[in-house]
Order: C-alpha cells, then sequence, then structure tokens
C-alpha cells in the first residue's frame, strides 16, 4: 500500500484542507470584523492621545507658551503613529510645530488595508482656553496611517500565519495521532487478520485496548471461531454420515484412491467389502423408520468394532456400507484370506440378535468384496466390483460373502441394463399381460392365472424370471404389480363386456411381498376394482408361504381388508416355504397351488404323492380349493385326480397365452398349445 | 485764591475731561498678571486688586469710567494688546520694542531694584549692581529687572518667583536676590519673614516707573490715555493716591 492510501494521510489531508479553508475563512471574517473595529480603536486612541496632551496644548497657548508648547508638540510626535504636530493659537499663529520624518512608504499589504481601514490622516481638536468659548486654539496632527495600519496589518498577517502554523501543526499531530492511533493499529490487525489466515489459527492479539478496535478483533476472532466451526462442521458434513457418524461415500472414495496409490507403490493389496442389509426395506416399512435408523447404527458400530484398527467403514447411504481394509497382504491369496476372515467375523457379529428400542431383530448382511490394486482399474471401478460381487450374494441366498469375478460383471451389466429398461417398460406400454388356464376335473376353464411378460423392443419377449427380480430389487415391483392389476381387471371388465363364460369366475395374480405390504396395496385394489367395476370376488391374489411367514400380522390384516370386498386368496408354491399349519388356519386363504416340482412325474405311491396327498387333504381340512400347477401330462393330471385334486393348471391345458389369444380360446372353450411370437 | 484756582483746575479739567470722554467707552477692562503689591489677581476676597490697579480703578472713576481689571497670562498680554485685542494692562513699564503697540499713562508707581538679602548672611558693601558679581545671585525668571545684571555682567540663576527667590536667600546657598524691593518686601511680609530680610539700594540703579500700558490699535486707545492721566492728576491732587500707596507699601 503506498503511503497515500494511508487513512492517516488521507484524513490528514482531508483535515489540513478544512482546517485551512476553516481558517482562511474564519481569518476574513477576522479580518473584515476587525477592521471596522480596528478604524474605530486606532482613531479613539489617537483621540485619547491627542486628548491626554489638549490641556497642557491648552494651557500652553493660553499662556502663550512657546516653550511648553514645543514640549507638547514633540510629545506628539514621540508617539509613532504622527510624524508632524502643531499647536495654534487663538490668534492664529503657530505656537509649536514639531515634524519627524514624512512616512515611509510602505508594502503592498499595508497599502491595501491602509485604503481599506480609512484611518484619517490629519486630526484637528480645538482647544478651549481658560474656559472660555471665544478664545479657542487647537492642535493639529498628522497621522502616519502607514504606521497605524502597519501594526494591524502586521497583526493581521501574524494572525494568519500563526494560524496557518497551528493548523499545520495541529493536522501533523493529528496526522501522528490518527497514525499511531488509527491507521498503524488497523495495518497491524490487517497483518494480524493475515497472519492467522494463512497458519490457520489465532495468533496473539495485535491490539488489547477496550475500544472500537479491540472490538473488532473480539469480532474477527469471534467470527473466525465460527468459520472454524462452521468449516469443522461443514467438513463432518461433507465427510462423515450424520445418522452413523461413520465416514461417508465421498470420505471413503478420496481415502480409497489415495490408499489405491499407495498401494501401486508399495506392491501391497487390499480390500474393499461392500455390504448391505439383506431385507432392510421390510424391516424399515414395518417397524418404521426410526426404528431402520437405530438399526443402521447398531450395524455401524458393531461392523467398526469387527474390522481391523487400521480399516474405514462408511455408510455409502441407505443400508449400504463400505469397508475398506488397507494393507492386507504382499499377495492377492494373502489379502483374500484375510479379507474373508474379516467377513466372516462381521457376518457373524451382525447376525447376532439387536436390541432395538425393545424389538430384537435378527438381520443379515451381504457382502461383496474386491481386491486392490487392480490393473487399470480406479476407485469407482473397485468399488463397482464390490457392488457387483454383492449383487451375486443377494442372488445367491445372501447373507453371505462373495468375491467379485469377471462373470459376474457380465451379469451384472446384464441385471442393469434390465433395471434401466424395466424404467421405461411400463411408459412404453412394453409389458403384457399373459394368461393360463386353470382348468376343472371336467375340463372347463374356471379361471386363469395372469403372467406378465416383457416385450423388449431389442430383447425381444422376456420373461418374469428373468425381470422380475430385479424390478424386486430396484424398487419398481410395486409399480409393475399394480399395473398387473390395473390390466387384469381391464381385460376382466372388457371380457366381461364381451361376454365371459359362466364357469370362468377369476384371473389369479401373483403379488410380490414388497408389493402386498405396501401401505398403500389395500387402497389401490379397492379403487382399481371400482375403475373397472369388477367385483372382487373375480380376483384372486397369490401370494409365497414365505411372505405370509415372515409378514404374518400385516398379511392377516390386509387379507382380512380384502376378503372384504371378496378377494380371494391363494398360497402359491405351497409345500416349497416355511409356513405352519396354524398360520394356514388363521389366515382367510381360499386356494393351495401345489408346486410343480411336486407335480412334476407324479407317480402314485412315491414320496411327493404322499405329499401331494397331504397337501391336498390339508386344502379340504381347511375348505380351500387345491389347484395343482405345472401338469404337463395326462398320466400327472390322473394322479392327481386320484389323489383328490381336481383343478389343474399346466401345459398340458395350455401355455401362457397372449390376452387376447386366452379370450378367444376361452370363448370357443379349447385350448391348445400357442407357439410364442 | 487758593479756593478759586482749585475751582479753575476743576473747571478746567471737566471740560478736558468732557472733551476727552466724547469716544471713550465707560467701560473698560485691563489684564494683568500677578505682581503684588502692584497687581495682585486674586486677594482675600477673590477679587483682582493690588496698589496699581486699585490707582487705576480709582483714576477711572474720578473721570466716570468703570475699571475692569482681570489676570491673563503676560505673554498673551501683550499679544491681545499687540492685536489691539485688549485695551491694555497695568504697571508695565516703558522700553523701547513696546512703544511701538503701546501707548504709555503717567507713572503710576516705581519699581526700585535692591539686593534682597538674609539679615544674618551680612553680604559686604554693595553699593552698585556690579558689586552683585561676587555674590551667588538669583532674578525672578523672565523679568525685566534681570537685563540690569546682564548690563553690568552679574552671572545669576533663575527662579520661578518671588517666593522661591525668598526661600533661596534664607535657605539655600544664594546670597542675593536681585528684585524690586517693593515687591519683596510685600512678599515677604505675607511670608512672615519680613524681619529676616536685608534690602540694600543701588546708587547705580534709577527706579522703574510702571505705567498704564493702552494696546495702540485699541478703539480709542489715545483717548484712554488721556482720560486715564486726567484721572490720575485728581487722584494725586485729591490725596486718594497717597492713600492707596501707604495702604499697600506701608
Amino acid at each position: 500500500m503506498s503511503i497515500k492510501q494511508h487513512l492517516a494521510i488521507r484524513h490528514a489531508k482531508y483535515i489540513l484542507l478544512l482546517s485551512l479553508s476553516i481558517g482562511f475563512v474564519s481569518s476574513l471574517i477576522q479580518v473584515y470584523l476587525d477592521l471596522s473595529d480596528e478604524r474605530g480603536r486606532q482613531i479613539s486612541e489617537i483621540e485619547k492621545v491627542i486628548d491626554f496632551h489638549s490641556e497642557a496644548a491648552a494651557t500652553a497657548v493660553y499662556n502663550l507658551d512657546e516653550e511648553v508648547a514645543q514640549n507638547v508638540s514633540n510629545s506628539l510626535v514621540s508617539d509613532r503613529r504622527f510624524y508632524k504636530a502643531s499647536i495654534i493659537d487663538d490668534f492664529g499663529d503657530t505656537l509649536a510645530l514639531s515634524v519627524r520624518s514624512e512616512p515611509e512608504v510602505h508594502v503592498w499589504f499595508v497599502q491595501y488595508f491602509y485604503e481599506k481601514l480609512n484611518i484619517p490622516d490629519h486630526f484637528i481638536v480645538p482647544l478651549t482656553l481658560n474656559k472660555s468659548p471665544d478664545m479657542r486654539g487647537k492642535v493639529d496632527v498628522w497621522v502616519d496611517v502607514g504606521f497605524v495600519v502597519e501594526g494591524f496589518a502586521r497583526r493581521a498577517i501574524t494572525t494568519a500565519f500563526t494560524g496557518l502554523l497551528s493548523t499545520s501543526v495541529l493536522t501533523l499531530v493529528l496526522l501522528v495521532v490518527l497514525y499511531r492511533g488509527l491507521s498503524k493499529p488497523i495495518a497491524d490487525i490487517s497483518r494480524w487478520v493475515e497472519t492467522f489466515s494463512a497458519r490457520n489459527h489465532i495468533q496473539n492479539d495485535p491490539y488489547d485496548r477496550d475500544d472500537e478496535l479491540g472490538h473488532l478483533i473480539q469480532c474477527f476472532k469471534d467470527a473466525w471461531r465460527e468459520r472454524d466451526e462452521a468449516e469443522a462442521q461443514m467438513h463432518k458434513l461433507a465427510y462423515f454420515d450424520p445418522l452413523t457418524q461413520l465416514p461417508n461415500r465421498r470420505s471413503l472414495v478420496e481415502i480409497l484412491t489415495r490408499e489405491i496409490d499407495k498401494h501401486t507403490v508399495s506392491k501391497t493389496f487390499g480390500a474393499v467389502m461392500y455390504f448391505d442389509i439383506d431385507r432392510f426395506k421390510t424391516i424399515n416399512d414395518s417397524l418404521g423408520h426410526s426404528i431402520g435408523d437405530l438399526l443402521l447404527c447398531e450395524i455401524g458400530q458393531r461392523a467398526s468394532e469387527v474390522i481391523p484398527k487400521h480399516a474405514v467403514c462408511s455408510r455409502f447411504g441407505g443400508d449400504e456400507f463400505v469397508i475398506l481394509l488397507p494393507e492386507m497382504g504382499d499377495g492377492r491369496e494373502s489379502c483374500s484370506l484375510m479379507a474373508k476372515t474379516v467377513a466372516a467375523s462381521l457376518l457373524k457379529r451382525l447376525a447376532e440378535p439387536m436390541n432395538i428400542e425393545g424389538n430384537v431383530l435378527h438381520c443379515t448382511v451381504s457382502i461383496g468384496i474386491a481386491i486392490f490394486p487392480q490393473k487399470g482399474g480406479d476407485c469407482l471401478d473397485i468399488i463397482r466390483r464390490a457392488d457387483t460381487a454383492l449383487y451375486r450374494v443377494k442372488a445367491s441366498g445372501k447373507n453371505n460373502y462373495q468375491f467379485y469375478d469377471h462373470e459376474m460383471q457380465r451379469v451384472a451389466t446384464q441385471r442393469l441394463s434390465i433395471e434401466e429398461g424395466l424404467h421405461v417398460a411400463l411408459a412404453n406400454e412394453e409389458l403384457e399381460l399373459w394368461f393360463q388356464p386353470q382348468i376343472d376335473s371336467l375340463g372347463c376353464t374356471v379361471g386363469a392365472e395372469a403372467l406378465i411378460r416383457w416385450r423388449h423392443p431389442v430383447k425381444g419377449l422376456i420373461y418374469p424370471n428373468d425381470f422380475l427380480s430385479v424390478a424386486e430389487e430396484s424398487g419398481q415391483m410395486s409399480a409393475i404389480g399394480l399395473w398387473v392389476i390395473e390390466e387384469a381387471c381391464r381385460l376382466l371388465r372388457h371380457w366381461q363386456v364381451e361376454g365371459l363364460p359362466e364357469q370362468f369366475q377369476r384371473v389369479s395374480i401373483n403379488v410380490s411381498p414388497s408389493q402386498f405390504v405396501d401401505g398403500s396395496f389395500v387402497q389401490d385394489v379397492v379403487e382399481i376394482l371400482k375403475k373397472h367395476e369388477i367385483s372382487g370376488s373375480m380376483l384372486e391374489l397369490e401370494i409365497t408361504e414365505n411372505m405370509l411367514v415372515s409378514s404374518f400380522d400385516i398379511a392377516s390384516k390386509k387379507m382380512a381388508l380384502l376378503k372384504e370386498y371378496g378377494i380371494t386368496f391363494a398360497i402359491d408354491d405351497f409345500g416349497t416355504g416355511y409356513s405352519s399349519l396354524k398360520y394356514l388356519s388363521h389366515l382367510p386363504l381360499d386356494v393351495l397351488k401345489i408346486d410343480r416340482s411336486f407335480v412334476s412325474n407324479l407317480l402314485k405311491g412315491s414320496d411327493d404323492a404322499s405329499i401331494v396327498e397331504v397337501i391336498i387333504a390339508t386344502g379340504q381340512k381347511l375348505n380351500m380349493r387345491v389347484i395343482a400347477e405345472g401338469v404337463s401330462s395326462a398320466a400327472e393330471k390322473q394322479c392327481l385326480e386320484q389323489l383328490g385334486c381336481h383343478f389343474f393348471q399346466g401345459f398340458l391345458f395350455s401355455r401362457p397365452l397372449r390376452a387376447e389369444l386366452f379370450y378367444k380360446d376361452l370363448c370357443e372353450d379349447r385350448y391348445i398349445e400357442c407357439s410364442e411370437s | 485764591m487758593k479756593n478759586f484756582a482749585i475751582a479753575v483746575q476743576w473747571v478746567l479739567i471737566c471740560f478736558c475731561s468732557s472733551i476727552s470722554f466724547a469716544g471713550t467707552p465707560s467701560l473698560v477692562t485691563f489684564y494683568i498678571v500677578d505682581y503684588p503689591p502692584y497687581l495682585i489677581e486674586s486677594d482675600k476676597h477673590g477679587a483682582t486688586s493690588g496698589m496699581d490697579v486699585d490707582i487705576v480703578r480709582a483714576a477711572f472713576r474720578e473721570m466716570n469710567i468703570s475699571a475692569t481689571v482681570k489676570v491673563m497670562p503676560w505673554k498673551r498680554i501683550i499679544k491681545s494688546m499687540k492685536k489691539g485685542l485688549i485695551a491694555g494692562t497695568i504697571s508695565c513699564s516703558k522700553r523701547k520694542d513696546r512703544i511701538e503697540y503701546m501707548l504709555f499713562s503717567d507713572p503710576i508707581s516705581q519699581i526700585n531694584q535692591a539686593a534682597i538679602s538674609a539679615t544674618d548672611k551680612h553680604i559686604g558693601n554693595v553699593s552698585q549692581v556690579s558689586d552683585l558679581a561676587k555674590y551667588k545671585v538669583v532674578g525672578v525668571e523672565g523679568w525685566g529687572v534681570l537685563n540690569n545684571l546682564k548690563k553690568n555682567g552679574v552671572p545669576f540663576h533663575t527662579t520661578k518667583n518671588i517666593e522661591n527667590g525668598i526661600t533661596s536667600i534664607l535657605y539655600r546657598d544664594v546670597d542675593v536676590f536681585f528684585n524690586g524691593s517693593e515687591t519683596t518686601k510685600y512678599q515677604s511680609k505675607l511670608m512672615g519673614v519680613r524681619d529676616q530680610l536685608t534690602f540694600t539700594p543701588f546708587v547705580d540703579s534709577t527706579a522703574t516707573d510702571l505705567h498704564l500700558c493702552i494696546s495702540k490699535p485699541f478703539t480709542n486707545s489715545k483717548e484712554l490715555v488721556t482720560v486715564f492721566d486726567q484721572g490720575l492728576s485728581r487722584l494725586k491732587a485729591n490725596g486718594v493716591y497717597s492713600s492707596i500707596r501707604s495702604r499697600y507699601l506701608n
């Protein structure tokens, strides 16, 4: 900063200019006022001096005493204001005359003030002699006006000069005071701010007085502290998960990136473990988000306890966690062994029951593991591989760990493609409902199972096994499930209008567990029924055994509500799940569907036949209809009939057909195998 | 016979007076300085008086003219007389330089110069003015009598007034106070030291006459002089003149 920019200098300039201006104006005013005063004063003083001598002059004149008169006139001119004096007697004769030197020529400002003051240069004072008005002498005095004025002029100049000098001195003093009292402390404070800004911590105070600057410093310090706290908070928010206090995705990515470089240089290996909580959504939806959050915190804490001290456990989002295990070995094998150990410990620890707000939860996790560094792979690649391995675990039954390999990548890529395609499938009307008839012993079509197909614009027809799991995992199942119900009801209504055979009673629709436990499922179904003016009795919902077991309370309540609308319920794939007979008796079930695995190649007297027989007896006892799925031969049908099953579904009667084809066959009351188109 | 002569004188005087009265004012003012006993600017009554003043008043009174006497500084008197602004003054001596602007009356009185000394000092035989050369002499500053000292080569000092002169011979180291004896006697009487002084006349000093001096340029100045002289004669004839003098000089 140049010296001109200093506050003190700038202020001093202003003060100087202002002081000089004010001083100049006030001096002018003062001089102007003094002029009139000075004129009066000078004239008064001159008259006083003359008056002082008047008595002596009058006495001298009366006595015609020349000597005394001369003394008086000499006395007058001894006053430098007068350069000539004479005393005239009453006879008109000069009694005395005294002359000093002629007035000298004065400098220009004296001449100027001489003109301005306008003091007479000649005074004539009458003398009254012996108190007689008839005898009058006079005193003549000539004034050296220049001398008189000079004093005033010099005083005016001196006043102006001293004013200027005092102003300058004052300005200088103010400059010093301002510099020392203001500019320097402010400069010190600026340097102080720069210093602690660079060093990132507060230095010793540059100013310790209790005034505005001291207050300013305190404000800086407070603001800096707040900034520090805000930065710390921001850092925490930016790099840590607010719920679990674990490092977040961003933090983990940065750490992993650094570790990859370090491991590349040191030629050591580490591992990334990507895990999530199995069925977390179910837990979250059923017990509430607050329980779900506490569960996540518990998971995070347990995971942090299990992993090595130098490892990093982070929460990636939702119920997903990523653990970074650095320095796990000099070779891939040793690293893999260490990672397996950690993964096993993690599985074990996280499987232990958790008491969350009085709820005892049994959780499992699925872990995908990827080793690093990998050739050509960066941080995100490694995380993606671990994620891919995770999905393999999920697909394989969960509650396990899996190392990434290349095949997984292919599957993961394909899965991603399906997931992305599903997002637009509904909007693009790529989904279709096919129907497989359900036949009674008399060969009548009493119902049909609605089956979803995806007519992909590139891949062609995709079956539910290839995309429903992806839909379930990607959270699209509810939308797809609702569409199935909506489409089924629409078609039913259309068929009703067109005409349905009397024996055709219902359409059966598969409902996924996630769809069923959805909070709005009942309301959605009821609205669809009303919208399409379909009786609930024409709708049958197929649910799995395992869903009943895992969500018994919710299932029973929803089933009861839907039952009020006449909707019937069938247990799909009965015999393959974990349902208990007690659950069966307490639920409003209408149909047991024997899983195809028991029907395939069914022979009388076989173990499967025994199971089928038990299932049929159970159904009968519980007043449920029993339908056998996957009937593909007449022998199977015959055996089933012998065992007491009178309702069938399978290729023997018909493959699943497109809706219009199904309806056509339904109306014609015949079923042939239709080729897939 | 004697009575007849007196009567004739009265008639003549009256006749002359009547002639002289034509054009003369009935009131006239003269100005004096303080020169006792001749001229006293303020007596015990606060009025001007003095031997010569009384004589002048009396003389003009004889001629039915009222003469007022006022005080004025000497130089002013002279200048005024020169200008004809005042009638004149009293008790001034006749000098050549005054003839130009003054008319002089008959003598009213005289000044007799004397060497005044303290009686106890016993100054030596002094008979001539020049004898004073061996003594320390003072005279009143500015007075004409000092010319006599100068003329006779007698060194002298000056003093402010008669009183100071008397004091200087009594109490200072002054031997002789050169002044008129009449004025000095009068002042010493006032001072109460008359008996301490010795007055030594000079054989070579003649008395100086004192006149009524009229300003020549003053209106009817000549008539005034004539009238006064007539009046003065009457006073001398009827004895008033002597009585006035004895009142002041004894």
